[in-house]
């Protein structure tokens, strides 16, 4: 049956009543969803999934957890976030951008490759780096940024943050030892909720 | 209260409605309290400023809703190529419900039909009496649990785990039979269990309730340091059933009408977990049995030996492992048994001779072993490949029937048989906010030969919050050893094997919108044909029934969804199923097909996080019975009160069921004299849970 037969018979039935009920409870939600939708905000971004705007949340709190050895990577009254590689967390940087962290104003930098990489306090590391890992800490470790990143085996790759997904909700492990080889200073508080500590 | 929604067959419809509304209108009443709370933000999206300002404790308890079964890996439910709903073991319990029956029956657009043997899940408008929950399949973690013979799922006291030991019930709309082959025809039910580490030591739970109801369990898990996991459990439940049963039909038989202690139930269910690194095995045992009141099959009535039980056994073991280059393999071997035992009686006496009861026995055993590969790769991430190899072996299909004294054989059919499918998925993130997700399997059958089916998704993020979906997939079902091979010796019945697979097409659309930090709405169309469908039918030349391809179906439905979700533990859900499922041909609604489903759900915190109501209210219009009567409409209420006691880990919960004792049948099969089986009325429960 085809969708205009459908309306056809449906239509001359709400009019006469006989539908009255579900088609009441229909236009009542119908009504719920336009408003919900015109309340919602638009954006211009791709939308972020819900996955990385926690993550991106968490990103913002490390800022606020980790004290860093000397002066600010990039300019001073800024703390920079980095991120290195495909960005996967769509428009959910945009909710960190602006704020502040430590009384220095969060900005929010992309590399496409390692050799873009300068002057950031918070690195980034995504999926797509995968590859060259050991090149990438290397470097950002030297640096005396703080690496994080979402995938499996970072921490034991010497990576300091890993941000892990399990049981639908997101938490994170930490390797202390390469956060202090590169001097910064990792709050306890932070190291009592990871789920995992390499020492 | 009663009278509010037990009036004329007209005004019925209405005054739920005002319930409805009244319901509704609580639920977005209750909002601004929770809101001055100051509560801080929970487990939906758009909440993206308040995640800013959550600390990192809080943000750890922000939940993200996953599901495994849409696509065979992990993925928001949001990006799934389907629709899906969650039933999370925080419902269970809240809700207090006893089966996988009870749980299915509070999901948007499901209802569930007991003919005081088993239970049939109907799904989209769909749920012929006599039909045995072939169109759904049935997955635990992954799993196939529908049978080699009668490919049915169990749902209800025969379902083989403990809904205690459930970690979260995924309920995929629509044909999945590209990824999962047969009976992925109407949705998938994928059961997610517990882990060891949910455990994490000892519980133990009782409780008791009408119809001398009572079941416990013993259930430990732990994860050991070295990663070694262990989780053992085993659950017995034993129920003494209506003690009194009436049906008009037997009214002139020496019984009154009444069968007495007809009605018992009873189960075992043994589950054991073991994980290793990339390894787990897990291995189910559990059998029913079920004394069956309604003298169907023409059996003597009021007897509580004529039963069936249903026993289902299986070892799962699964690798898992992720490669550093985004590359994930998994592969599963198993091996299952079920076994059916049918026990019916028959008055074969002569008119004025002696008494003669005869045992029919009606057996069915199978066993299969089979094993999957399947491996998923990350191409730049905009591209995500899944392919997979399965192949499964029947070693065994027997079915059995036979009068136990005086002998008289009337079936003994053994078979084998054996399948192989290969599939493919592709994920492709076409641009940020739009996916493309394209799936293709073929199956091949040394019965009937191969089929394909394909399934077609495109997904629209727009902007926060706010998910369109387009869906289109075909599905099959092939028929079942019962369905090619049951006779009884040319009495009446005989086998066909000239059998083809049913077909489904099925198209549709959902629009869901996240908002207000705390609702989540959908709105959801979808229209099905289905071919091949396999009914019973006489054949004409030498009057016996055989199963046959003869039918086709069409149906179409609509469906609304509002759900609320808030910290403090409040949450709630309404939905509304308008759905039409008519026989192609003669244009006739189909038998037990309801034309609407109303449903709602709430748990109230009432003492912080120690004391809860849940409450739950389903409506489904009348349906048509085989006989063209109509049931009636059905309005059932549940009501569970759980809370944590003062004793660390004991918890205790009240149940209530069809709590203001609504009286509402069931249709009734062909095997029934009854054309509607009436259902239970209110009953209690009483539930301990020690944690240690």
């Amino acid at each position: 049956m085809t969708t205009r037969s459908a309306i056809d018979k449906l239509l001359p039935r709400l009019l006469r009543g006989r539908l009255k009920a579900p088609a009441s409870l229909l236009l009542l939600l119908c009504a719920l969803l336009v408003g919900a939708g015109s309340l919602s905000t638009a954006h211009a971004a791709p939308a972020a999934s819900p996955e990385y705007q926690v993550k991106a949340a968490f990103l913002y709190n490390f800022m606020k957890f980790v004290e860093w050895p000397g002066d600010p990577a990039g300019t001073p009254g800024t703390i920079s976030l980095g991120i290195l590689g495909h960005d996967p967390f769509g428009d959910a940087l945009d909710a960190v951008r602006g704020k502040y962290a430590k009384g220095r104003r969060v900005v929010v930098v992309h590399f496409r490759s390692l050799e873009e990489v300068k002057g950031c306090d918070l690195l980034f590391v995504c999926a797509s780096e995968k590859g060259r890992l050991s090149q990438t800490l290397k470097l950002a470790n030297n640096s005396r940024m703080l690496t994080v990143a979402d995938q499996d085996g970072f921490c034991e790759a010497g990576g300091m943050i890993n941000l892990v997904f399990v049981k639908n909700r997101v938490g994170f492990e930490v390797n202390v030892a390469a956060a202090n080889r590169a001097k910064l200073r990792i709050s306890s508080q932070l190291l009592k909720l990871a789920r995992h500590v390499f020492e | 209260m009663q009278s509010l929604w037990i009036i004329n067959r007209q005004g019925r419809l209405f005054s739920m409605m005002q319930y409805v509304l009244t319901v509704l209108a609580s639920l977005l009443i209750l909002t601004p309290v929770d809101i001055c709370q100051a509560q801080s933000s929970a487990t939906l999206p758009d909440a993206r400023t308040d995640l800013m300002e959550m600390s990192v404790e809080e943000l750890m308890s922000v939940e993200v809703a996953m599901v495994v079964g849409a696509s065979k890996y992990e993925q928001q439910v949001t990006e799934a190529p389907a629709s899906v709903s969650i039933v999370s073991a925080d419902d269970i319990k809240k809700y207090g419900y006893r089966t996988l029956a009870d749980a299915l029956r509070s999901v948007r657009g499901t209802y569930v039909t007991y003919d005081r043997n088993y239970n049939y899940l109907g799904t989209r408008g769909f749920d012929r009496p006599g039909d045995l929950n072939t169109r759904v399949l049935l997955l635990v973690d992954g799993h196939r649990i529908n049978d080699n013979i009668f490919e049915s799922a169990p749902v209800g006291t025969e379902f083989p785990i403990d809904v205690d030991l459930i970690e979260r019930i995924e309920v995929i709309r629509g044909p999945s039979s590209s990824l999962y082959g047969t009976n992925a025809f109407f949705g998938v039910v994928n059961v997610i269990t517990k882990s060891p580490a949910d455990l994490e030591g000892t519980q133990l739970a009782a409780a008791a309730g009408s119809f001398e109801t009572v079941n416990g369990r013993a259930s430990y898990g732990k994860e050991f340091r070295g990663g070694l996991g262990v989780l053992l459990s085993g659950s017995v439940m034993q129920s003494e059933g209506q003690d009194r049963l009436y049906y008009s039909e037997f009214d002139t038989d020496g019984s009154g009408g009444v069968a007495r202690n007809a009605d018992d139930d009873k189960n075992y269910q043994l589950l054991a977990k073991l994980s290793y690194g990339d390894f787990s095995l897990t291995g189910v045992l559990a059998s029913r049995r079920k004394s069956i009141p309604t003298a169907s099959f023409d059996t003597l009535f009021n007897t509580s030996e004529t039963s069936t039980t249903d026993g289902h056994g299986f070892l799962d073991l699964k690798y898992a492992h992720s490669f550093a280059d985004d590359l994930q393999l998994n592969l599963r071997a198993y091996y299952d048994s079920f076994r059916y035992d049918g026990n019916y009686i028959y008055d074969r006496s002569e008119p004025d001779g002696p008494a003669s009861l005869v045992l029919n026995k009606d057996q069915a055993w199978g066993t299969w072993w089979g094993s999957e590969v399947q491996v998923t790769k990350t191409f730049a991430e905009r591209l995500k490949i899944t392919a997979g190899l399965e192949y499964r072996n029947n070693n065994k299909q027997h079915q059995l029937n036979y009068d136990a004294a005086p002998f008289t054989q009337y079936l003994d059919d053994h078979r084998s048989s054996s399948n192989g499918a290969l599939y493919l998925q592709g994920e492709f993130r076409l641009l940020d906010s739009l996916i493309l997700s394209a799936g293709l399997r073929h199956d091949r059958y040394d019965s009937f030969g191969g089929t394909t089916n394909p399934r077609l998704a495109l997904i629209y993020l727009p902007q926060e919050g706010t998910v369109f979906k387009l869906l289109y997939g075909e599905a099959f079902r092939a028929p079942g050893a019962f369905e090619y091979y049951y006779s009884d010796g040319g009495q009446t019945a005989k086998a066909n094997s000239e059998l083809k697979p049913e077909q489904i097409r099925t198209y549709e659309a959902v629009y869901e919108q996240y908002f207000l930090k705390h609702y989540r709405s959908s709105l959801s169309g979808y229209y099905y044909r289905i071919k091949e469908l396999i009914g019973q039918r006489t054949d004409e030349i030498d009057g016996l029934i055989e199963f046959a391809n003869q039918e086709a179906v069409e149906a179409k439905g609509a469906e609304l969804e509002l759900e609320g979700t808030w910290d403090s533990g409040l949450k709630g859900r309404l939905s509304y199923t308008w759905q039409l499922a008519r026989d192609s041909d003669s244009g006739a609604v189909l038998t037990n097909s309801p034309r609407h489903l109303a449903k709602f759900n709430l748990v109230l915190p009432l003492l912080r996080d120690r004391l809860f109501l849940g409450l739950e209210e389903q409506y489904q219009s009348s349906r048509v019975t085989l006989a063209g009567d109509r049931t009636g409409a059905a309005y059932l209420t549940n009501a569970t009160l759980s809370c944590r006691t003062l004793v660390p880990g004991l918890e205790l919960s009240l149940s209530a069921y069809n709590l203001f004792n609504a009286h509402y049948r069931d249709p009734g099969a062909a095997e029934h004299v009854q054309d509607m089986i009436r259902q239970d009325g209110r009953s209690f429960r009483a539930k301990l849970e020690y944690r240690f």
